[in-house]
């Protein structure tokens, strides 16, 4: 990866979101208001309507739905990044990396409008600001790292092999219920606990709990293994990106 | 003179739905010459746009190989990448970062762009507002920023109004005669013999004769009019 395509990468980012504010009338309050929306309908839904949950059940619901969303928006829509990208591939020669990159950094833009406003939420909501705040940065970038990591190898493969687009959406609406956004995976035990915990999103989200929620810092053993585990995909994704690079283009 | 680029029996495959494969190109053979513009003829379906993505790097052969002397190769194309509700002035730093072009010398080279793309009142609105004339003087003045070693040319083709178009396809024609390695892809004979220095024909994916402009192109002649 050269500095121009780094550079490019940044700017094709930047692009695209211009392209989605001007895009409605009310251009970027949208990345305020989607987020509030969202989050706003499961407030509803959980707070209002069914009184749900004990002591902070709201919060404690927002901050795994919004760790969710990044990672789900991102790999859905890397799934069909590169065959999106063929017109423009067919014309000049680009590292096939670029197209699931500038996805992500697109959504880790959002993601961060929203992690904003999900700050502000829980302080105007009476959770005190803790020194674990620090651990954002690390375990956003961590995160980040995992998105990378599932989406480029499965932007690398959809091409090649079509079915994992829709294998891939019920994978990720299976992993969306089983990652703990709704209940507290810590609850169960035994092959079932063990099972779920291969999920890595599962650990993520506990991670992000510990820090804004309880103010503890997060458990590490479980964050090394979201960590091996997203450079493994992360190496498995670039290599593949790489090796079928001149072969995407003659794909219809 | 030593070559930069070279080709060697190169076939190029794709997948027919059903099984089976279909050979856009069967077994290329050529040579270019640091500097020269080669020309390549042939009729319409023979493969040529598939050799031209071969030797841009966009695909890879199935068969044969190249050898690059380390050069760049990149086709001259127009409007790539543009988005329409980002202005010209962005769209320009866009595709021309896609063509290959550093972001820096767009940049200093923008006021340049503009004037040759005669859109100065224009080039800070949303290109979706631009006439489809507007569009391709913008485009056309972006693909010059590209400064490929090896451009690979798929038909010389003034855009725009009479006017650009007059102007376009001289700036066309100044590149290929000055001191860059070109491949011409085109149907015009004529332009071919003022162009090229030396042709490949191509017949049914292989290149059945490379040489002297008159003497391949009279033969091609000879076997179309047939």
């Amino acid at each position: 990866m050269t500095p121009h395509y780094l550079q490019l990468i940044l700017y094709k980012t930047r692009a695209d979101l211009k392209v989605e504010a001007a895009r409605g009338y009310m251009g970027m309050l949208w990345w305020v208001l989607e987020p509030v929306l969202y989050m706003g309908a499961f407030y509803i839904i959980f707070a209002v309507a069914l009184k749900r949950g004990g002591e902070n059940f709201v919060p404690w619901l927002l901050i795994g739905l919004v760790a969710w969303k990044w990672f789900d928006t991102s790999v859905r829509m890397c799934l069909t990044s590169i065959t999106a990208g063929k017109g423009l591939m067919s014309q000049v020669y680009l590292p096939k990396v670029f197209f699931p990159a500038v996805v992500i950094l697109r959504n880790t833009v959002k993601f961060l409008v929203t992690l904003a406003l999900l700050l502000l939420f829980l302080l105007v909501y009476g959770l005190p600001m803790s020194w674990q705040w620090l651990a954002i940065p690390p375990l956003a970038a961590l995160q980040l790292l995992l998105i990378s990591g599932v989406s480029f190898s499965v932007a690398a493969l959809t091409p090649i092999w079509p079915d994992l687009k829709l294998l891939m959406n019920n994978l990720l609406m299976l992993m969306f219920f089983l990652s703990g956004v709704f209940f507290d995976t810590g609850q169960l035990q035994g092959w079932l606990a063990l099972l779920l915990s291969l999920n890595p999103m599962v650990h993520v989200i506990n991670a992000w709990r510990s820090i804004l929620l309880l103010g503890q810092w997060p458990e590490l053993s479980g964050l090394l293994y979201v960590l091996f585990l997203s450079l493994a995909m992360l190496a498995l994704g670039m290599y593949l990106l790489k090796r079928w690079d001149r072969l995407y283009p003659r794909l219809a | 003179m030593k070559p930069v680029l070279e080709l060697e029996h190169v076939g190029v495959a794709y997948r027919r739905r059903g099984g089976g494969r279909y050979w856009a190109l069967r077994d290329v053979s050529l040579t270019l010459h640091h500097g020269e513009t080669l020309g390549i003829v042939g009729r319409n379906g023979v493969g040529k746009t598939s050799l031209l993505k071969v030797i841009a790097g966009i695909i890879e052969p199935d068969r044969g190989r190249i050898h690059n002397a380390g050069v760049s190769a990149s086709l001259l194309s127009l409007q790539v990448g543009f988005l329409p509700l980002l202005t010209g002035r962005e769209n320009a730093i866009l595709s021309g970062m896609l063509l290959g072009a550093p972001r820096n010398r767009l940049e200093s080279n923008m006021e340049d762009m503009i004037a040759f793309a005669e859109l100065e009142d224009f080039i800070d609105e949303p290109v979706a507002s631009y006439s489809a004339g507007m569009r391709a003087r913008l485009g056309f003045s972006v693909a010059m920023q590209a400064d490929p070693d090896v451009l690979l040319i798929d038909e010389v083709l003034g855009v725009g109004d009479t006017a650009f178009r007059r102007k376009s396809s001289d700036e066309i024609h100044r590149r290929i005669r000055s001191n860059r390695s070109v491949i011409l892809v085109s149907h015009n004979i004529g332009m071919m013999r003022d162009l090229c220095d030396r042709v490949v024909w191509i017949e049914k994916g292989v290149s059945t004769m490379q040489g002297e402009v008159d003497e391949v192109l009279d033969a091609y002649e000879a076997s179309t009019a047939a």
